[in-house]
């Protein structure tokens, strides 16, 4: 779902850039404040893990593909902020060195394909596990199904940018993208539960960390 | 059939289960990075060359005219250049995937909290 430049209008791509700004400039703050150094290796295999998903295009239906956005998980295992750094980083990285989408449009980019997910898509894995009977018992579903909806509202947020940019009618592209993310969204809900899993079998103490809240440092 | 497990470290007694043992354990990221590098080789070689669902949308409703050319190239495509096929993918797969860990743990570097106590 990288947009490449020409997709969107200036209007409309300043006003994503500045809202991914606002983002990543809080996220650092927050970042700094809170992260556990002991989750720095996590952070960076988490990075590492969700840009060589990306690659990894599934087939959907007959001639399209879709691919894992990966904002709820980088959500759920380093924490919103932390997990909003490591998507701004992959995406920038795909747009400067790989031309996978546009540098104008990259703030777009980074909103829909991560923000929408590691802050939207974290607050409603945290509302979901209330609903299952917390983290422990019902993480994994309610990231899933956070995951999923992730994929589907940040297509949704495409469309609307799209159509805002008077690139396609808005009606038209709001049903298109929504529809085929619909099911490219179980890709993103199945990967999220495995990888989840994997860490959760593997190393539970990792994801302790994410909540960890260490005394402040002395100044 | 020969055993699964190569006998773990089941020093568990009354060990807290935070501090972990084992290579598996200790090592885990680099397991983790292997993962993601291995991920990138099979995308090279599995992954679906269709179009993505933004992409797909863009040529049904004609607007994929309206992409531009980059100003600049430098592993276009997840391809090196001048390296043709499968290997050229898987080259350029495995560069992204050192760049965005070294990238991120450097981040991470430089915004995460030293515990206090720690040498080192």
């Amino acid at each position: 779902m990288h947009a490449p430049d020409g997709f969107l209008s200036l209007p409309i791509a300043a006003i994503m850039w500045i809202l991914t700004l606002v983002a990543i400039g809080i996220s650092v703050k927050k970042t700094n404040e809170t992260f556990d150094e002991r989750a720095i290796p996590l952070m960076g295999v988490t990075a590492a893990f969700i840009f060589a998903a990306q690659m990894f295009s599934f087939q959907v239906v007959g001639g399209t593909s879709g691919h894992l956005l990966g904002g709820v998980l980088a959500a759920v295992l380093l924490g919103p902020w932390a997990g909003t750094l490591v998507m701004a980083a992959v995406i920038a990285v795909q747009g400067l060195v790989f031309q996978d989408g546009g540098l104008v449009v990259m703030g777009a980019n980074i909103f829909n394909m991560g923000v929408v997910g590691t802050l939207g898509g974290y607050a409603v894995y945290r509302a979901l596990c209330g609903v299952f009977g917390g983290e422990q018992r019902g993480g994994i579903p309610a990231a899933g199904i956070a995951a999923w909806l992730s994929v589907v509202a940040g297509a949704s947020a495409m469309a609307i940018e799209l159509g805002l940019s008077g690139t396609t009618d808005i009606v038209v592209a709001l049903t298109a993208m929504a529809g085929i993310h619909v099911l490219i969204g179980i890709g993103e809900a199945l990967v999220t539960m495995a990888a989840l899993t994997f860490v959760r079998v593997s190393r539970p103490d990792l994801l302790k960390l994410r909540d960890a809240r260490m005394a402040p440092a002395a100044a | 059939m020969s055993e699964s497990s190569p006998a773990p470290t089941s020093t568990s007694a009354g060990t807290p289960d935070t501090a972990p043992k084992g290579f598996l354990a200790r090592y885990w990221w680099v397991v983790g990075l292997a993962i993601a590098g291995v991920i990138a080789i099979l995308a090279a070689n599995f992954a679906s060359g269709d179009p993505d669902g933004l992409d797909s949308v863009s040529i049904e409703q004609g607007f994929h005219t309206t992409a531009q050319q980059p100003g600049f190239e430098i592993l276009p495509g997840y391809t090196i250049p001048g390296l043709d096929g499968t290997v050229s993918t898987i080259i350029a797969g495995l560069v992204g995937v050192a760049i965005v860990f070294g990238l991120v743990f450097v981040l991470g570097r430089l915004l995460a909290r030293r515990r206090k106590g720690t040498a080192d």
